[in-house]
């Protein structure tokens, strides 16, 4: 009975996820042919004349009716193949197995910076409430969440790489490494660790530090306000003040009983400002010229790559649907009513 | 005072940790001396036949892989068109036919050798493949059909072009110097062909593992779109040994970023500054500026199918309408300079005359003239990019200033591209690239329209051209530019293009503004890039880095 009802369940949230894919991937498609963009003169030049033009749209299959074109593309979409890129020439598949390595990279290490210094800084704002450290952590977070992308990004640069020396440049390793290091996973922290090239390593790393400092001063600056609102409502309830009265520590009443209270919520957040990281931060990728999903995917669209775009949404959707799922399992984790 | 006395000694350490630090930094890194790195946009880079591209970066990056027969020499600047390929060639009196003398001993990347037969392959894939640079071709009378018989090798050594009409040899010759006449490598490609697309699938997409199919000074090792594009020199190449034994192109979008390369010498050129980032390179010690006048020419079109536009005196009144000079000194500062011949500087029969100046009473005379003083309003269409955002503003301050109420439209090329050619703007602000360095390239997109010619069917579309799309059919111009093709006096050819660019001004719906300047920061050893208004001039095949002391 129980097995009948797991599976059941099972069918249930494939048919569930399988119904937001198509939805997801159908509004894609119709954004994309109903742009007032022409494909057709992205891919092969603005002087065709109308011969050329009727036999470029043909070899891109851009000369059937919609739902054929939507048809074929679901076809295709299910067999995992994305079709190919006018714009890179690659298939979207191998286009999306660089980028999105670079972004995860990137965004993986932003949100690790974010959250090791966002939510101390708002557990430390909400018990300190309207003191002059409150004051000052606002202020660091309101700048983090409010300065331009670009500005900071060319800041970091300008004093850390160009008057400082400690961090290299834009791009993901120099020129001399170019090529030393096979590619087995993408991510190249990774794949220099797993060739054991030291040097590569330490270049690499100097690479990444900055874009994901820029990144993580953002993403951190989200989550320590969020954490201080969290806080804030548990330090409010009525249990803190037994807690107090049984004698608890400060300590022991933020960490024990406030803060895991806040778990869910907190997951929650952090999921969601990791979704978007992974989404690929376009003016974060384009000042670090990061060559992430962000620009990959903004060049497509600015262009109808339609196919390029499709890829990406769909990718950027699992993400968000495994995202969804792992803090759905840390829920069941914290959340004793919801087991 | 007790607090600052505790905090004391933290303060020093924290200062010696940073001055230990910096000592630390690395030295300013530079880049290896026979390795030239450049910083630049790259992801418009995708399509690598040079039959099918129509990307400039891509042309210009194919002009260093690809020989042509005819073309300049990268190891002196401004040097005069001369045989590459071709040794030598003669025409028959009645100019109809060029035989062309194939050099011995010239050898693709491959190893096979460049015959006449690799040549007439290349005109044959061109007019076969039927994309835009094919255009080209039929102007001259080959076609599908003729290819074979007009685009012949005889034996390896002799390859012969004939036309069904008697053209200017400067024309023919110009035109042969464009990057999509790259001579490619025919066994490579046949090899490679997929159902008769004469490998341009192939060719398209590179990787840098397939081989090379051009014969020129540096071929692709490494290409990742949107991020790196390595080439490797030739050292086989016939005619000189390039300095560089590798060009790097990074892909680095931002101006802001590429200025901190150069400056840090992990880059040694950038293409693609701002004007504060240039005058920064410029007084910065070990970086300079160079500033060449490129193949790109800014313009305004009117269109005349729409009210009040079908008046020349109305289009002629926007044209005094504009700041020129004003602009110059300001947002095109650095970026471009007057110019309102639509040939650019550098290829013959371009004309310095500035026509039209900013002048507020005579536009309010014009359109008084046209019946217009109460003024009028309409839509202008620019793409959303510096200086036609910033020029299309000033505009429409200036022509508020005679009763004209201008609406700024800012969109992505790609979505105002097809609205031109559905003739669906009142005027927009765009600009052209001349393909090849000759008048006809330009005077056949602004002062030609096929619809205008003696016998053309009324009413047929024609898309591709720009005149069509501002439904524009001047048949007295239309036909001089076509004549203009046919002259073979070189002096006297200048002299027509001087006399339908005089008569293209009074009546034509467009307003060329400025030719672009490209602004190249460099690190200070860098020597003799080439970047030419013509396209096949320009090249890094022999660039050099000298020693620094």
């Amino acid at each position: 009975m129980n097995q009948a009802a797991s599976r059941v369940g099972g069918w249930k949230l494939v048919g569930d996820l399988g119904f937001t894919f198509m939805g997801l991937l159908a509004a894609t498609f119709l954004i994309g042919r109903i742009m007032p963009i022409d494909p057709v003169l992205a891919a092969a030049g603005a002087d065709l004349t109308t011969a050329q033009y009727a036999r470029v749209a043909a070899e891109l299959g851009l000369d059937q009716p919609l739902l054929v074109q939507f048809g074929r593309f679901v076809l295709r979409l299910v067999q995992f193949d994305f079709g190919q890129s006018f714009l890179s020439g690659n298939p979207v598949s191998v286009d999306i197995a660089r980028v999105f390595p670079a972004t995860v990279e990137l965004a993986t290490l932003g949100i690790l910076i974010g959250a090791t210094i966002g939510i101390p800084a708002g557990i430390v704002a909400a018990v300190m409430r309207g003191t002059w450290v409150d004051a000052v952590l606002r202020c660091i977070t309101l700048i983090g969440y409010s300065m331009p992308v670009f500005w900071k990004g060319l800041m970091l640069m300008l004093v850390f790489y160009v008057m400082l020396g400690w961090a290299e440049g834009p791009g993901r390793q120099s020129i001399a490494f170019e090529g030393q290091v096979p590619t087995v996973t993408g991510l190249l922290l990774v794949d220099c660790l797993l060739q054991g090239d030291w040097d590569a390593l330490r270049d690499a790393w100097g690479h990444v530090v900055l874009p994901a400092v820029s990144l993580g001063y953002g993403a951190g600056a989200y989550l320590a306000r969020m954490t201080r609102s969290f806080m804030l409502e548990q330090l409010s309830q009525e249990y803190m003040i037994t807690a107090s009265v049984k004698g608890a520590s400060t300590t022991r009443m933020v960490l024990r009983h406030a803060l895991p209270n806040c778990g869910v919520q907190l997951i929650t957040t952090f999921a969601l400002t990791y979704g978007l990281l992974l989404e690929g931060a376009v003016l974060t990728e384009t000042v670090f010229a990061w060559p992430g999903l962000g620009q990959y995917m903004t060049k497509a669209m600015f262009n109808a790559d339609m196919n390029a775009v499709i890829g990406g949404t769909f990718v950027i959707g699992m993400v968000f649907v495994i995202l969804n799922q792992l803090s759905d399992l840390a829920y069941r984790r914290l959340d004793p009513r919801s087991q | 005072m007790d607090a600052i006395k505790r905090f004391k000694p933290k303060f020093y350490a924290w200062g010696a940790a940073c001055a230990l630090a910096m000592l630390l930094a690395p030295a300013q890194a530079a880049t290896p001396r026979d390795t030239l790195v450049i910083a630049r946009e790259i992801s418009a880079i995708a399509d690598w036949d040079p039959a099918v591209s129509q990307i400039l970066d891509t042309q210009e990056i194919n002009s260093d892989m690809y020989e042509r027969l005819v073309g300049y020499d990268p190891r002196k600047a401004g040097s005069p068109l001369a045989g590459i390929i071709a040794e030598s060639w003669v025409m028959t009196p009645d100019g109809k036919q060029f035989t062309f003398r194939i050099r011995k001993g010239v050898k693709f990347h491959s190893g096979n050798p460049l015959t006449a037969e690799d040549v007439a392959y290349t005109f044959k894939r061109i007019i076969s493949l039927d994309r835009e640079p094919s255009t080209n071709l039929r102007q001259i009378g080959i076609t599908k059909e003729n290819v074979d018989n007009f685009a012949r090798a005889f034996g390896d050594d002799l390859f012969v072009l004939s036309l069904p009409d008697a053209y200017a040899t400067t024309y023919i010759l110009n035109l042969l110097t464009s990057a999509y006449f790259g001579i490619v490598d025919k066994k490579l490609l046949e090899a490679n062909a997929q159902g008769g697309d004469y490998g341009s699938k192939w060719l398209s997409r590179r990787t840098g593992q397939e081989p090379s199919a051009g014969s020129g000074p540096y071929r692709i090792t490494n290409f990742r779109a949107s991020d790196t594009l390595i080439l490797e020199r030739n050292d086989a190449y016939w005619r000189f040994k390039s300095p560089l034994r590798r060009v790097i192109f990074r892909h680095i979008p931002e101006s802001g970023a590429q200025r901190l390369l150069i400056e840090r010498g992990d880059a040694d050129m950038a293409f693609n500054l701002t004007a504060q980032d240039i005058e920064a390179l410029q007084v910065k010690p070990g970086t300079k500026v160079e500033l060449f006048p490129s193949r790109r020419v800014l313009y305004a079109g009117f269109n005349t199918m729409v009210k009040p536009f079908d008046d020349p005196r109305a289009v002629k009144a926007m044209k005094h309408l504009m700041d020129y000079q004003l602009w110059e000194k300001t947002l095109m500062r650095h970026q471009g300079t007057v110019h309102q011949s639509f040939i650019p500087n550098g290829i013959m029969g371009s004309l310095k005359d500035h026509p039209f100046k900013y002048d507020v009473a005579r536009a309010k005379e014009l359109l008084a003239e046209a019946g217009l003083s109460q003024g009028f309003s309409f839509k202008l269409n620019v793409v959303n990019r510096r200086p036609e955002i910033d020029m299309a503003t000033s505009f429409q301050a200036s022509a508020a200033l005679a009763g004209v109420k201008v609406e700024v439209v800012m969109m992505p090329p790609s979505q105002l591209i097809p609205m031109y050619r559905d003739r669906k703007v009142d005027a927009l602000m765009l600009s052209f690239y001349t393909p090849y360095g000759d008048p006809h390239a330009t005077a056949n997109k602004f002062a030609y329209s096929p619809g205008g010619m003696p016998g053309a069917k009324p009413g047929e579309s024609y898309p591709s051209e720009l005149t069509w799309r501002l439904g524009w059919t001047p048949t007295d111009l239309s036909v001089k530019v076509i004549a203009a093709t046919k002259e073979s006096d070189p002096k006297k050819r200048t002299a027509l293009y001087a006399d339908i660019q005089r008569q293209y001004w009074e009546s034509s719906p467009f307003a060329q503004t400025f030719q672009a300047v490209q602004a190249i920061g460099m690190r200070g050893n860098v020597e003799n890039y080439r970047y030419g208004s013509k396209g096949g001039d320009t090249s890094f095949a022999f660039t050099s880095k000298k020693n620094l002391p």
